[in-house]
């Protein structure tokens, strides 16, 4: 139990589109958030022409089939569970990396009875995962027809990996970086 | 009325008889000559002379690529059997570059980014208690063994873990900050 938890990994992805200029980032990190694969992309600033031409379309070719689809194929260390923090990406990264994935976020309920609680969040595929006994609970969303059993495995390994590393922190790590590339 | 008109007559009233009598045509339907022969003349309009696509671009064709095609600067007009040239310029016809991005490879920037902990001293509820010493903050999970280097970011109130990548502990522990009550009384930090 010990080696499987200790050879787990946990894959974070970012694609931000900010005025105009599109990039994304992907970090993977071993169970205690020490980073086994971190992947960048160069920003990208659609001409007025290219905007015309892709019309309504462009957002969602750069964010899923350029940046996401570009990333998750780079990425060298294949994550047990991709994390993203934006809701609309979820069911892209599960196509495109063909694993799990999962949308996490914070809350500011109070906590649970017990680390490995989950709740139904009263929506399909979403619920309320209290992965530590230190923090509140997390929203979790998982993608449509996603199974009971995996869900419960999804939550296993988030509780075993809450008890090593902040599930959120390295959401705030990709910032940080791609803020110092931006800076160069 | 002769005896044939009575006989008719009768015929009609009491028997319901008409007499039909045929009349046949005295003259002859014309007759209408139709030629069967007809010979069609056909005349070439197809000049004699053959122009080869090799003569109407002699020196490069047009040039094509997965990129754009490319007419030479001289084009040809037939007129008989004469070529005339001319140099019209170049066109090109270039298709739209594809928008594309480069992936970069960074683990290295990655390392040396440090982990953060916020304060979650609210969330402990089994807290060690100590006379004449105050709990400030509890900052965990952290790998104690694998810690290379702890900053507290006194503004933010966070830690700052850098972690030694190549170390193979995984037991987490918590760190409180305490403060001894007194004067100056320094800030400690504990292990549980």
């Amino acid at each position: 139990m010990f080696l499987a938890v200790a050879n787990g990994s946990l894959g974070y992805i970012v694609v931000d589109g900010v005025e105009g200029l599109f990039r994304g980032a992907s970090l993977v990190v071993d169970l205690r958030g020490i980073p086994m694969d971190f992947r960048y992309t160069d920003p990208i600033r659609p001409t007025r022409l290219e905007r015309i031409l892709y019309g309504s379309a462009l957002e969602t070719y750069l964010r899923e089939e350029l940046i996401l689809d570009s990333l998750i194929g780079a990425v060298e260390v294949k994550p047990v569970l991709w994390v993203c923090r934006q809701p609309d990406l979820l069911l892209p990264v599960k196509n495109t990396a063909r694993g799990k994935a999962l949308f996490l976020a914070p809350t500011s309920r109070s906590p649970m009875d017990a680390a490995g609680n989950v709740e139904s969040a009263g929506e399909s595929g979403v619920y309320m995962i209290q992965a530590d006994s230190v923090s509140a609970p997390l929203r979790a969303a998982f993608p449509e027809n996603t199974r009971e059993d995996e869900v419960k495995q999804t939550v296993t390994l988030l509780v075993e990996a809450a008890k090593t590393m902040e599930l959120l922190e390295p959401f705030g790590r990709i910032q940080k970086a791609l803020a110092s590339l931006g800076e160069e | 009325m002769n005896s044939q008109g009575f006989k008719d007559y009768f015929c009609r009233h009491f028997l319901g008889r008409v007499k039909v009598t045929s009349l046949s045509l005295s003259m002859e339907p014309p007759r209408v000559a139709v030629p069967t022969k007809r010979e069609v003349a056909t005349h070439p309009i197809r000049m004699k002379t053959r122009v080869a696509s090799s003569v109407l671009f002699v020196r490069w064709g047009i040039v094509c690529s997965s990129q754009e095609f490319r007419l030479g600067r001289q084009l040809a007009r037939v007129k008989g059997a004469k070529i005339a040239r001319y140099v019209l310029g170049e066109i090109n016809v270039r298709s739209f570059p594809k928008l594309t991005t480069t992936i970069r490879e960074g683990l290295k920037r990655a390392l040396v980014l440090p982990q953060m902990r916020t304060n979650r001293l609210q969330w402990q509820t089994a807290r060690p208690r100590t006379e004449g010493e105050m709990l400030l903050a509890w900052y965990g999970p952290i790998i104690e063994e694998a810690v290379t280097r702890l900053t507290l970011n006194k503004q933010r109130g966070t830690l700052l873990i850098w972690y030694n990548p190549q170390s193979r502990h995984f037991n987490a522990r918590g760190l409180y900050l305490c403060k001894r009550l007194g004067a100056r009384a320094d800030l400690e930090w504990r292990w549980v």
